[in-house]
């Protein structure tokens, strides 16, 4: 289960951060689907290298392919 | 005379206008007249270029007759998903915000599908900032299959599909960011090709999310999608995620021989909640690659579950970045649908979004060592039920709603993630009368292999030989 996040501090961060007006309800949601995200890329994050960088994706892809 | 036209593939029809047996101007004029009579009750197009396609067609036909090196799509009308920059011509996007837009720079694809002889017939309908898969468009009217109106197109290259299958031009390009080439072709019964990451350059289009857009053809044929992707694939030194890995002659390998090639049945997953009548078509679909020579194997695949959020750390935090001015400026002129998908993005941490792009060179070697260390391709239904109709799919529709969309694109989001390349092909028909696709996906830049798979199904079937009857041409 994705820890819990307080709507009230997405609601707060979304203003003060981004200037991102929702209301009560909304913000509920959003905490619900941020904790999701968050949880599932800091989960995969666990196996990642600290060698790993995004711009290695299109070096994978190029490997890969058949020779 | 005009339906035999209209009927002919892309690569028919450009054979029969470089031979001289049809003109360029014939063709569009037939393209013109079939376009305008199925717009009201498909609303594919958002705009029409009737004057300019004719002008065009008239120059193509003066280089057939003086003898001019003529391209492979010499004198063809297309038709696009209207994202494709031209410079100086209105892309909308499919939005209100982009309505008026005009770029100052011209896509690559264009450049080179103009360079090839390709004529642009007009600009197709689309989700919204090709943010949803059903075809649905508070802006410019829903598109609406032209199987049945009253079903969804797919998206959200929801105007290419119903173009296509309509025979109003002869291919289009469309885009694909979790599903929204393959779900229009699966959709309306045509040929899509979702390319590898990079093979295709995406400069001069509408961005979606930079890591996971790809741009390719929507077609009726393998090999009329073999020859566009043929034109447009490759580097480019204005996109630099365009790959310079070498680009095959996709056409001269379309052999219809794939006899010991080893086709892939997921065990797990890509199957789970398949109706009947889907699946009746998938079995169908493997005989037919079975009585061709090619071995058909089930093994375990990785499990793609984690892939879906780490999909939207991306497309969530990638989209919010692209569309932060007009969020704070004009919320108002989003659609709620779009908007709301955006929001999370907002607060998503940075350092989530890194970690997930940062996992996928991981998963996706994972992914591809288990599954094409043993098989050539993979083999999956696009969409495992039945086509929901518009008002099933319906934006601001409960819980239900949602759970329906999440199940639509949950065979075609795990590969944009992956990066690979997937080729959706028609397949038959469901109980609803609707057409139904598989999937072959295959490993990075094996679009030549998916080809070749797809071109000799296509051969044993005429799936992709059926015309929508649509209701204004009744």
């Amino acid at each position: 289960m994705p820890k819990n996040i307080d709507p009230q501090a997405v609601r707060r961060l979304g203003a003060q951060l981004r200037g991102l007006k929702v209301s009560a309800e909304r913000a509920a949601q959003l905490a619900v689907e941020i904790a999701r995200v968050n949880e599932a890329a800091r989960a995969e994050g666990a196996k990642n290298d600290f060698n790993d960088q995004p711009t290695s994706f299109a070096v994978t892809l190029a490997t890969l392919a058949k020779p | 005379m005009k339906s035999d036209l209209l009927n002919m593939s892309l690569c028919e029809v450009a054979q029969a206008i470089r031979k001289k047996r049809v003109s360029s101007l014939e063709v569009a004029r037939a393209c013109i007249e079939r376009a305008k009579a199925v717009q009201p009750a498909v609303n594919c197009f958002i705009a029409i270029e009737e004057e300019e396609i004719l002008r065009a067609a008239r120059a193509a036909d003066r280089a057939v007759k003086r003898g001019a090196k003529l391209g492979p799509l010499h004198g063809v009308p297309l038709a696009h998903k209207d994202m494709f920059y031209r410079a100086g011509r209105v892309s909308t996007g499919g939005s209100k915000i982009l309505r008026d837009y005009r770029p100052t720079v011209t896509a690559t694809v264009v450049e080179r599908l103009a360079a090839a002889g390709a004529l642009w017939l007009g600009n197709l309908n689309m989700a919204e900032f090709a943010a949803n898969p059903t075809g649905h468009n508070e802006h410019w009217g829903d598109c609406c299959n032209p199987w049945n109106t009253a079903h969804i197109t797919g998206g959200s290259s929801s105007g290419s599909g119903a173009a296509v299958a309509a025979r109003t031009c002869y291919g289009s390009l469309g885009s694909d960011t979790g599903g929204s080439i393959r779900l229009p072709a699966a959709a309306n019964g045509v040929v899509g090709l979702k390319p590898t990451y990079g093979r295709v350059s995406r400069h001069a289009i509408l961005p979606r999310v930079w890591s996971l857009d790809t741009v390719g053809p929507l077609t009726r044929t393998v090999r009329d999608c073999a020859r566009i992707t043929g034109v447009i694939a490759g580097s480019d030194p204005l996109d630099p995620t365009a790959s310079a890995h070498p680009v095959s002659n996709y056409e001269r390998l379309l052999d219809r021989r794939i006899r010991g090639l080893k086709v892939g049945i997921p065990r797990n997953h890509y199957y789970d909640g398949i109706t009947r009548d889907v699946r009746r078509a998938m079995d169908e679909s493997l005989a037919v690659l079975r009585s061709l020579g090619a071995r058909i194997i089930e093994l375990d695949v990785p499990d793609p579950q984690h892939t879906y959020q780490l999909t939207n750390a991306i497309g969530q935090v990638e989209s919010a970045t692209i569309y932060a001015n007009w969020l704070r400026e004009r919320p108002q002129d989003f659609s709620l649908v779009v908007r709301t998908r955006t929001e999370a993005g907002m607060l998503v941490p940075g350092v989530s979004y890194l970690e997930a792009l940062n996992a996928r060179p991981r998963i996706t070697a994972e992914f591809v060592r288990q599954v094409f260390d043993k098989v050539d391709v993979l083999h999956a239904p696009v969409m495992t039920m039945p086509l929901p109709t518009r008002s099933e799919t319906a934006p601001g529709g409960a819980g239900e709603v949602m759970d329906m969309l999440a199940r639509l694109t949950r065979n075609t989001r795990p590969i944009n993630f992956l990066g690979l390349p997937s080729l959706a092909v028609p397949a038959g028909f469901t109980d609803n009368g609707l057409p139904v696709a598989f999937q072959l996906i295959g490993r990075p830049f094996a679009e030549d292999m998916l080809f070749r798979i797809g071109d000799a199904f296509q051969g044993e079937t005429d799936w992709h030989m059926h015309e929508p009857v649509v209701p204004k041409l009744l």
